[in-house]
């Protein structure tokens, strides 16, 4: 009997409040970068 | 010669893990030799420190002329006990000691254009107050400065592109392995077994050359290596000397140690002079000792150190929440009275919210205890409780105190000979003749009798061990009594329990016998259990099916000689409940029960206690916080499960074989899925939505929330399926199975599809439009399928196959005897129709 592949189990999305929360944790983390790359600069 | 060097390697053979731990001991002295040299000179130095400014404080506040001042304020001098230095100077050429230059730091991509700093010092920051302020304003020119702001965003670009550019051939890459797996590997059927292999239902399963080579190297290689680490783990578990010498090692290397005595020396010169000036030394030598150990792990440790640090923050903070939560319940409880009536609809979760508020009660009742016990102790703070409590544990042991009346008996016992005799020998040992024996509370005067019984009572609901919930239905405790010999103390911490012990240290409920709470009459004439009502949480499941309403008691009589709900009074003993056990104006009974509809029971039971509603109850959540491990991955990781699941099920669909891949995806998922059910089983909270009021439903309303929390409430504390044990008989006759019962032929049933439901509804709907003929016809069919299934089950009680009385076993065999009669009616009935017909 051919079986064609079916998703019998439900798939999982990531909530978009989490997308948002990572998206967001980035670009503070970049912001955050910022002061590093002058503090490191600084004392070169 | 061979002999010697035989028995010297089994010797070193059988302690190889002691000689491991000595080189990794020699090897951590030698990394302190090379790579912290300065750390024991610094010791001494902050020793020395402490010292001064112990002395200088000393001087200073007596008066005294000090030549000896205070030296922490100074920088660290590195050339002073170097051992390194030391050492290799020995080999050298003495030389002129030089101050040895801190690591440089890691260069950063590019230098920005920034207006020149001063001289680098050996930590990140000037050494002086004044340089730090010029350093200060200069930073935050450069961080304005527009074209630094656009060479970070130039690098950022620079370095994203580098990322993307792998990232793009990583994702084409992972692409082609994923085509190329879904169409030779998880597709590929596997050869048919033959029909003679079919027939071993137990056949092993068929498993891939690299998944058994895989079996091999894991087995034999990695597994070994695994069980040798985690003997050597055991091994320094068990000695103590070894991993607290190397903790040591780590706290002088890293400057623990000299950072704390450091401190120490600069809190007592500071509370002396109060020189803020001197501040700003501490900051850089601070930062001067902190500079090995942020200097010695790489970015990756403090990445993954930072992480398991949350991820610990995180889970007690989550364990904070939840027994917050219990301290909230424990407020929705004491507002409740003695009697309280749960209802909702079915699957709502009114025998789970019964079990966790009986557990509370539980918990409740043994803090109440020890509230009456401290509040007695203080009365007389000089009477020797342990004497009491010694005496009170003999006569418990000796079954002469076990309730509560039984406790006043002995204690008045005790008393009416005290009184006799007075004399500190009949009182316990207690002074009379030194210390009061009544006590002014300033409403009234307190005998030391009356204290003494009321702690008596109080001390034995404290220490009785088992559950003090009695139910009709199982329910687990697991409260823990810490007993040294002298004052036991219970831990009724739920959410702390190892589950893999629980079963030794797990009691049951007490077993409710009905007739303990009937003041009337009684099911069991002379039971010995009847009088036992008295303190607890009493606990019922379904109680509407046992005490049934009004309408449902219209048949029954009150003069009855047998007990039924009109004549056992158990409504008389709900509403004298709170007079069986008060110690103190505290009432240690509590009374639950739970049903499908409070209208079930007689508005004369209902008005006795509060009702409580589940209105509403929300999803399942997580309670960690947001930077908990759990929180920050597992979206992303319990997605790519359910993407797993999908591929394990179409692999376990298309064949039964093993092999490496799919393995090793069946072992991912059930790391997740594990991993998501035992985070959920620690940290899961749900609220019920409540709507307490009155037990005379008068509508006002209040809105209260109570949590239902994994860890307490669904620890195998009781069955959803209580009652259970009451279809136990009846499966062992039954005989079909779902696939056995017949199946409607067409998606429109038939007449006698429809007559084989032996509905009500169809029967009458037959007597009224068919003949009389077709009427007996489907009466005859119908009496005969029910007298064979009664008889049949009346056999089964008469052979024994059902456990019951001798009297309901004799009322059996004649029913047998008439059924049968009938049953020969029924024929000649049956015979004489067909002939008419």
């Amino acid at each position: 009997m051919k079986y064609e592949k079916m998703n019998v189990v439900k798939k999982k999305k990531m909530p978009f409040k989490y997308v948002l929360c990572v998206l967001l944790g980035a670009l503070l983390l970049y912001v955050c970068g910022y002061f590093i790359f002058i503090g490191v600069n600084f004392q070169k | 010669m061979r002999k010697a060097l035989k028995s010297i390697g089994k010797y070193i053979r059988d302690n190889h893990l002691f000689w491991v731990c000595t080189l990794i001991t020699l090897g951590l002295l030698a990394l302190g030799f090379f790579r912290f040299p300065n750390a024991i000179g610094r010791l001494v130095e902050s020793c020395w420190d402490f010292c001064t400014a112990f002395v200088d404080v000393l001087c200073d506040t007596f008066g005294i002329s000090n030549t000896l001042l205070y030296t922490g304020n100074e920088m660290p001098d590195y050339t002073f006990l170097n051992i390194k230095e030391w050492v290799l100077g020995l080999f050298e050429q003495p030389s002129t000691p030089t101050v040895p230059v801190p690591p440089v730091e890691p260069t950063p991509p590019a230098t920005p254009s920034v207006p020149s700093a001063p001289s680098i010092p050996s930590a990140p920051i000037p050494t002086d107050w004044e340089q730090f302020k010029i350093n200060w304003n200069l930073y935050w020119q450069a961080f304005a400065s527009k074209k630094n702001l656009l060479l970070y965003g130039y690098y950022t670009l620079y370095y994203l592109a580098n990322f993307l550019r792998i990232a793009l051939w990583a994702f084409l890459f992972a692409l082609l392995v994923c085509w190329f797996f879904k169409k030779y590997y998880f597709t590929g059927e596997r050869k048919s077994e033959t029909d003679e292999e079919k027939q071993n239902v137990m056949r092993p399963i068929k498993e891939s050359k690299t998944l058994r080579w895989w079996h091999r190297f894991y087995f034999n290689t990695l597994f070994r290596i695994g069980t040798w680490f985690m003997n050597l783990y055991y091994f320094i578990k068990e000695h103590k000397d070894f991993w607290q010498f190397w903790l040591l090692l780590a706290l002088l290397y890293f400057n623990v140690l000299t950072i704390a005595i450091e401190f120490l020396a600069y809190i007592v010169y500071f509370t002396n002079y109060l020189s803020f000036g001197t501040l700003y030394t501490q900051v850089y030598k601070l930062c001067l000792d902190l500079k090995p150990v942020v200097t010695f792990v790489p970015i990756v440790g403090w990445v993954a150190l930072l992480l398991v640090g949350l991820d610990k923050w995180a889970k007690n903070i989550g364990y904070e929440r939840l027994k917050h939560n219990e301290r909230k319940n424990r407020g929705f409880i004491n507002e409740l009275g003695i009697v309280t009536y749960i209802y909702a609809e079915m699957g709502e979760g009114k025998t789970t919210m019964l079990t966790s508020v009986a557990l509370s009660n539980e918990v409740q009742l043994r803090d109440d205890a020890l509230e009456v016990i401290l509040e007695c102790d203080s009365c007389f703070p000089d009477f020797p409780w342990v004497t009491l409590e010694r005496v009170l544990k003999k006569a418990y042991a000796e079954h002469v105190v076990y309730d509560k009346w039984s406790c006043i008996r002995f204690i008045r016992g005790l008393r009416d000979a005290f009184l006799k005799e007075p004399c500190k020998e009949n009182v316990f040992g207690y002074k009379i003749d030194r210390y009061p024996i009544t006590f002014d509370n300033k409403k009234y005067v307190e005998d030391i009798w009356e204290t003494i019984q009321d702690y008596a009572l109080a001390y034995t609901i404290y220490t009785t061990q088992s559950a003090l919930i009695v139910s009709n239905y199982s329910i687990r405790v697991d409260s823990l009594m810490v007993d040294l010999g002298h004052f036991p103390v219970w831990n009724c911490d739920f959410f702390k329990r190892d589950s893999r012990l629980i079963d030794s240290f797990s009691r049951h409920s007490k077993i409710l016998d009905y007739d303990m709470v009937r003041l009337g009459n009684q099911m069991i004439k002379n039971n010995p259990n009847r009088y036992a009502f008295g303190w607890g949480v009493w606990v019922y499941t379904e109680l509407d099916k046992e005490a049934k309403n009004t309408q449902e008691q219209q048949e029954m009589k009150f003069n009855d000689e047998e007990c039924n709900q009109k004549n056992d009074l158990m409504h008389v003993l709900f509403k004298m409940s709170r007079h069986a056990c008060m110690i103190r104006h505290r009432n240690f009974v509590r009374i639950l029960a739970d049903m499908q509809r409070v209208e079930n029971i007689t508005a004369n039971l209902r008005q006795i206690g509060q009702v409580a509603l589940i209105s509403d109850k929300d999803d399942k959540k997580v309670v960690l916080p947001w930077f908990s491990a759990y929180k920050l991955f597992s979206p992303p990781l319990l997605s790519l499960k359910s993407r797993i699941d999908n591929i394990y099920v179409n692999n376990r669909v298309a064949r039964s074989d093993k092999r490496l891949l799919t393995n090793a995806l069946e072992k991912t998922r059930a790391t997740l899925g594990n991993w998501d059910v035992r985070t959920v089983g620690v940290y899961g909270s749900r609220v019920l939505h409540i709507e307490l009021q009155a037990g005379r439903m008068d509508g006002k309303v209040r809105e209260r929330k109570y949590y239902i929390q994994d860890k307490k409430d669904y620890a195998k504390r009781n069955g959803s399926d209580c009652m259970a044990g009451t279809f136990e008989s009846r499966g062992e006759l039954n005989t079909i199975g779902l696939d056995d019962m017949a199946e409607y032929a067409d998606y429109i049933a038939t007449q006698d599809e429809l007559l084989s439901q032996n509905s009500y509804t169809q029967k009458e709907l037959k007597k009224y439009e068919g003949g009389a003929l077709m009427e007996r016809k489907v009466d005859i069919k119908v009496v005969d399928k029910l007298l064979s299934s009664t008889v049949e089950g009346l056999m089964a009680m008469q052979n024994g196959k059902i456990t019951v009385s001798e009297e309901t076993k004799s009322a059996a065999q004649v029913l047998i005897k008439e059924l049968c009669a009938t049953v020969v009616d029924w024929s000649e009935e049956k015979e004489n129709a067909e002939q008419s017909a």
